[in-house]
């Protein structure tokens, strides 16, 4: 582990507090906790706004492939396909289709 | 045809439980790294290990991907980077990750969605409109909604 050393605003030290007072853990457990919750709610974010791919979104998260379509889907994400994107892959797919007939 | 898969399609196909049908009527590729995504945990998950067991037994086919510094230099990691590496001629690309079909497009490179998969089947004959229907119902809850509706119009409209 490396040592951070950062300022926080009283409130959100006060919150800390809470956290480690009612887990009864010490403050940088609780900080570690809290940052950890921030980065999956993060990766869940951008995977949504289509900043990251799902690999990026999992290794931001520190979570394994089918934990992240797990938590994404806890926070009602299906998927990101654009409807844009939808319409290439069917015009995409009817090119297939019109080589394989032409091959035949 | 010849699909390179990517993890994220590849699990959605087999929750869905349309793997099966894409790999007896497509042959499908996947590189190391997302078999190494696909089956881990396959004591665990059934899906891991059924895709393990494909691999076994050869209906999916693990391909090791020539290094590409273009591919590296765009930024791509993981197995995202080795589909890119494994596409040549007559390849085509499936995955339901918006970022990466950015990329994708923006590299010229057509792609498939799962859901799209299962449209091809139906317009191929491999599968009837009601088996279709069904795929694209398991599929809809780990799919948006425009990839859905998009495909289950294809499907509604197929005569």
């Amino acid at each position: 582990m490396i040592t951070k050393t950062i300022r926080l605003p009283e409130d959100i030290s006060e919150r800390i507090s809470y956290r480690a007072k009612k887990e009864d853990i010490d403050e940088s457990v609780a900080i570690r906790q809290l940052i950890k919750l921030g980065l999956r709610e993060y990766a869940v974010n951008l995977y949504r706004e289509k900043k990251a791919t799902l690999r990026e979104a999992c290794e931001l998260a520190d979570v394994s492939l089918r934990e992240m379509l797990e938590l994404l889907m806890e926070h009602g994400i299906k998927g990101n396909v654009t409807m844009k994107q939808q319409q290439r892959s069917l015009e995409y797919m009817e090119s297939l289709l019109e080589e394989e007939t032409l091959n035949l | 045809m010849r699909l390179v898969i990517d993890s994220d399609s590849l699990i959605k196909l087999t929750k869905a439980g349309a793997k099966e049908k894409v790999l007896s009527n497509i042959e499908v590729y996947i590189p190391p790294m997302v078999m190494s995504e696909t089956t881990q945990h396959k004591d665990k998950f059934i899906d891991a290990f059924t895709i393990h067991e494909n691999i076994e037994k050869g209906f999916l086919k693990v391909k090791n991907p020539s290094h590409s510094s273009f591919v590296k230099s765009l930024g791509i990691k993981g197995g995202e980077a080795q589909v890119l590496m494994l596409h040549e001629t007559n390849f085509a690309i499936s995955s339901d990750d918006a970022k990466f079909l950015n990329i994708l497009e923006n590299l010229n490179i057509p792609y498939l969605t799962p859901a799209s998969v299962i449209v091809f089947l139906l317009k191929k004959g491999a599968i009837s409109s009601d088996e279709s229907r069904k795929f694209l119902e398991n599929l809809k809850e780990f799919i948006s909604d425009e990839e859905f509706h998009l495909a289950m119009d294809e499907v509604e409209n197929d005569n």
